[in-house]
């Protein structure tokens, strides 16, 4: 998945708009990545992947490369 | 020999942030409303604890088992409507003088709307002046809204217990993290947020 798709992906699961999304975006970082959000974009990565994450995993998702690096 | 600190004395009253207040709940905040919460699987699932029916008398004498001191149970209220939404759990332990929180927001009217970070940051401010030297927290990995408020609130995940818990309706293992905040670190997180 590129940095793009990425962004698009997380966008959609965050309900905001792609701009909103700067390149070194972390978890919390904007208002809209809230507690609920993360349930939604963990659950969205969940979907991609077609299993659960590990909690290994789960607990490395904290950054736009992350979420890159996750759905490679 | 270098002299100890005295160990922490708990003495909350009351505090307030911006948009909620934290107080001791005593037996004349049982009520329908907080019961509900018990019996909702959506607000128990996440802490593994099947959803039960309690009577406000139950609730009542619930909150005559904290001693206030080391076992503290607090309410988080509506500033501005003064509705019960939500409530903490923390323990103290004043040998080793840290406090482990466990928190739950009842009201799923306020649920994304940074309630725990908001709340939990004014009762980190008031453990740590009382004495406490490191906070702990325990979410179960699934609990991804909790891991959340510990991961933007800058604590440390300092470890992944393995199948640590049972499933509360199964004999499945639940995988628990363990997140940790010392004194010194959420003073200098403050510090940077106020940078």
């Amino acid at each position: 998945m590129s940095p793009t798709d990425v962004k698009a992906f997380v966008a959609e699961a965050l309900q905001v708009d792609v701009a909103a999304l700067a390149d070194d975006l972390r978890i919390g970082g904007i208002d809209a990545w809230d507690s609920l959000a993360h349930m939604r974009l963990l659950t969205a990565i969940e979907e991609r992947l077609g299993k659960p994450l590990d909690a290994e995993t789960a607990a490395g998702i904290e950054s736009l490369s992350d979420i890159q690096r996750v759905l490679a | 020999m270098m002299r100890q600190p005295p160990p922490p004395r708990i003495k909350l009253l009351k505090l307030e942030t911006e948009r909620f207040i934290l107080r001791s709940l005593t037996p004349a905040d049982a009520s329908e409303r907080w019961a509900s919460w018990l019996a909702d699987p959506e607000v128990m699932g996440p802490v593994n604890t099947a959803p039960r029916s309690m009577t406000r008398e139950d609730l009542a004498r619930y909150t005559q088992r904290f001693d206030q001191q080391t076992r503290l149970l607090i309410g988080i209220f509506d500033r501005e409507t003064k509705l019960h939404i939500g409530l903490y759990q923390i323990d103290v332990n004043p040998h080793h003088r840290t406090a482990k929180l466990n928190v739950i927001v009842g009201d799923k009217d306020f649920w994304g709307r940074k309630v725990v970070l908001e709340t939990r940051a004014a009762l980190l401010d008031h453990l740590f002046r009382s004495g406490v030297e490191k906070v702990i927290g325990s979410p179960l990995a699934r609990n991804f809204p909790a891991v959340f408020n510990y991961k933007a609130q800058g604590w440390r995940l300092e470890g992944i217990m393995k199948g640590q818990v049972r499933h509360m309706h199964s004999n499945a293992r639940l995988d628990q993290y363990e997140f940790g905040l010392l004194k010194d670190e959420w003073i200098a997180l403050k510090k940077k947020a106020g940078a």
